[in-house]
């Protein structure tokens, strides 16, 4: 008997069975969709994951002004603009956002005096640790600005120390005929030209740069949308709830006695589970092909320039959830467990591979989840412009998940 | 000499402390039909698992058309058919689909199939409704599939596991009937399973009672109950008294006499009482040489020994009561 023949028969009747299940359908393939849509829409659809702020500007002077413009012009602030710092307090308080950015009356001229200024940074105690990130993304926007201002506030200095310094009398060089006003701007002027032109060729083309790199020498192809992080995330994320499915129905199988009988056939065991397998992977596959393809239309999300490492990422997800789903499934030993169990462990792996939220930091234990991988080869790929060279990682990780789990759930499998 | 296609020798089942089927042996002739009569529990499933290849024994070995079960699997199931006691269909594919899915895998394909699907759905009676789902048969329909599908690849040996059990009178006869012309007309070998004393008697031509995972007889119908002499008398008496029995076994017409455990035996005391109804009844078993002559001496005796009589049984000679008799308890106990 033709194992193969065997394998494409229990598949056939497998998709039949499981083609019953249409609620569990709606689950894979719309619900997805759905929380895309809604993440999308709460998050905003303009850029990378974004840190809600707001601002307040009590600054008269051009510095304030500087700083406001900047902040506006940096991607990953969502800010909104306030009058006063004590609705700042108070919406902060209540936990609407994470921080308010409070730029303090007087910070135009403070910043030119020995004491300085400081810019505010209002924080909700509960999310301390996140607001942190807002107070780097402020001091990189006004980086430029307050090196300006410490420029402008070193010549002051400087040029109301030179007579002492020098060992001349003002009085002298004003019977000399120079005016120190219009000298002190032309000096200010000329060195914070040369200065902050000198600044900014560090900032563009420094001497020791600091680059952002993925692991396999990626380059950005453009700032990752919320759609970068949803799409590979609720697909991965409903696509194990095939878990639940497979486990219904290999309980029923177990319980009606359909296992037994199968098994007084000529048929073995890895001939058996992969074709009960194989159909999950396949219906994983293409449920990550329509919620990608639905994605890209609805949302203009961009599939990336690399199909076939796309699609050789599509059929190692499929396979690993294929794979997890049948050792789960075989592992079921009750209807409670049938139940719960698969559910359970599918919101508890997208919890922890990141695939519920966009995060900017993933914990280390993200990377023990077959969802971490495949959601970073498919991001690798959309957002980061990737190669198959720069996913063969994440496709080994998934097939070597794939194939062991597959490999236990046919040593544990017992038909009776 | 028949030649056998089944031999079991020594066949042992357990599960850590318990013991489903201890050293159980028999053989099957080719074109018989041979009967494992015993109650729920009795290890008739076992045996069947065990002989299909379903389970490994844990002791002893089974032949199948000189092939053994263990190390030839896969040639041994593909010359057996098995219909197990559970209903082991999908229910929402059609009888045809179902029937299908098993002959595929055996590797039935093409026109072969479609011929063979439909000839043992004729055989079981379900052509026309073959197209319906399985969810919408009554139990008794479910049965007749769950048989087709165990024809689909002609086996020489088909294992039946109590076929019967949730069936409606038509499907019932539906079925026996298609058991008898499978044996006559096509020589196939059947183990049958079952708890009903009638379907043995009527269909097999030898009859294994098994209880509590031992043999505990094996001979045609007619013999076992021929063992039974003229029928058994149960009478019902205040007290288990050891001079009454043997008075009772010394009377011409009486074959043996023993007391039967009451119900509960093994149980704490005070259990044995409630089984008994706490009366201290005593069931004297009483094996008859003729039963008309065994009952008239026995009352004769009872009235004389001034013995009261609680109750009196007369049974019908019967494999019920050869299990009765070898067990001390009822088949659907």
């Amino acid at each position: 008997m033709n194992a193969l023949q065997q394998i494409w028969t229990v598949m056939r009747k497998e998709i039949k069975v499981a083609a019953e299940f249409r609620g569990q359908w709606l689950n894979v393939f719309f619900t997805p969709l759905a929380f895309i849509a809604v993440m999308g829409m709460t998050f905003g659809d303009g850029g990378a994951p974004t840190a809600a702020v707001y601002l307040v500007n009590e600054d008269e002077g051009r510095l304030g002004r500087q700083i406001v413009s900047a902040l506006r012009n940096e991607p990953t602030l969502d800010l909104e603009i306030l009058s006063g710092r004590s609705e700042a307090d108070r919406l902060v308080g209540e936990g609407r956002r994470m921080a308010a950015i409070v730029i303090p009356s007087g910070l135009s001229e403070a910043v030119l005096t020995e004491q300085g200024g400081a810019i505010e940074v209002i924080v909700d105690p509960a999310q301390e640790q996140s607001a942190g990130v807002v107070l780097g993304q402020v001091q990189a926007a006004t980086a430029p600005m307050l090196i300006d201002a410490e420029v402008e506030r070193g010549v002051r200095t400087a040029f109301n120390t030179a007579p002492e310094t020098f060992g001349f009398e003002t009085t002298d060089l004003k019977a000399l005929g120079v005016d120190l006003e219009t000298v002190e701007r032309f000096l200010t002027a000329a060195i914070q030209g040369v200065v902050s032109s000198q600044v900014q060729d560090a900032i563009d083309d420094p001497l020791v740069r600091i680059e952002l790199k993925p692991a396999s020498d990626v380059a950005l192809r453009q700032a990752p949308t919320i759609f970068d992080y949803l799409t590979p995330g609720y697909s991965v994320f409903f696509a194990f709830f095939l878990m639940g499915l497979m486990a219904e129905i290999i309980y029923e199988e177990r319980v009606g006695g359909a296992l037994r009988r199968i098994f007084t056939l000529p048929i073995g065991k890895t001939s058996f589970l992969l074709g009960k397998m194989l159909p999950y992977a396949l219906i994983a596959m293409l449920q990550i092909i329509v919620v990608f393809s639905v994605s890209s239309l609805l949302f203009n999300f961009d599939l990336g320039d690399a199909p076939l490492a796309f699609a050789l990422l599509v059929v190692a997800t499929g396979l690993t959830v294929g794979g997890l789903s049948i050792l789960v499934a075989v592992l079921i030993r009750s209807e409670g467990q049938a139940n719960s169990i698969p559910s359970l462990l599918a919101v508890v792996l997208a919890a922890v591979s990141g695939a519920l939220f966009p995060s900017i930091q993933l914990p280390a234990l993200a990377q023990l989840t077959p969802h971490y991988w495949a959601i970073q080869g498919f991001l690798t790929i959309t957002a980061l412009g990737g190669g198959l060279t720069d996913v063969a990682l994440h496709l080994c990780v998934l097939l070597t998940v794939a194939v062991t789990t597959f490999a236990v759930a046919v040593w544990r499998f017992q038909p009776t | 000499m028949p030649a056998s296609i089944l031999e079991a020798h020594n066949l042992v089942k357990k599960y850590g402390d318990l013991v489903a089927v201890n050293d159980v042996s028999f053989a099957i002739e080719e074109g018989e039909i041979f009967g494992l009569l015993g109650p729920n529990g009795a290890g008739k499933s076992t045996t069947i698992s065990m002989l299909s290849g379903l389970l490994p024994p844990t002791a002893g070995k089974a032949i199948i058309a000189g092939l053994d079960v263990v190390r030839e699997t896969a040639k041994v199931k593909q010359i057996i058919g098995v219909a197990p006691q559970e209903l082991a269909l999908y229910p929402t594919l059609t009888g045809r689909e179902n029937v299908r899915f098993f002959g595929e895998l055996y590797g039935l394909r093409g026109k072969a199939l479609i011929e063979r699907v439909d000839e043992v759905l004729g055989y079981v009676g379900m052509l026309e409704r073959a197209n319906d789902r399985v969810q919408t048969y009554s139990g008794g329909m479910k049965r007749r599939i769950n048989l087709a599908a165990a024809l689909v690849n002609h086996p020489r040996l088909l294992f039946l596991d109590e076929p019967t059990v949730g069936v409606d009178p038509q499907s019932r006869n539906h079925i026996f009937e298609s058991v008898e012309r499978l044996n006559r007309e096509q020589g196939v070998s059947i183990l049958y399973t079952t708890h009903y004393m009638e379907e043995a008697e009527r269909l097999c031509h030898r009859v294994g009672i098994i209880d509590r995972g031992r043999l505990i007889a094996l001979n045609t119908p007619r013999r076992l109950i021929e063992s039974l002499g003229g029928g058994v008398i149960q009478l019902g008496l205040p007290g288990a008294d050891e001079s009454v029995r043997s008075a009772v076994a010394a009377l011409p017409a009486v074959r043996a006499a023993s007391f039967l455990a009451p119900e509960g035996a093994g149980l704490p005391e005070a259990d044995q009482t409630s089984a008994t109804g706490g009366q201290g009844k005593a069931i004297l078993k009483i094996e008859a040489l003729h039963s008309n002559e065994a009952l008239l001496q026995v009352l004769h005796y009872c009235n004389e020994a001034q013995l009261q009589i609680l109750s009196l049984d007369l049974l019908e000679p019967n494999l019920e009561t050869v299990f009765l008799n070898l067990t001390g308890k009822s088949l659907r106990d």
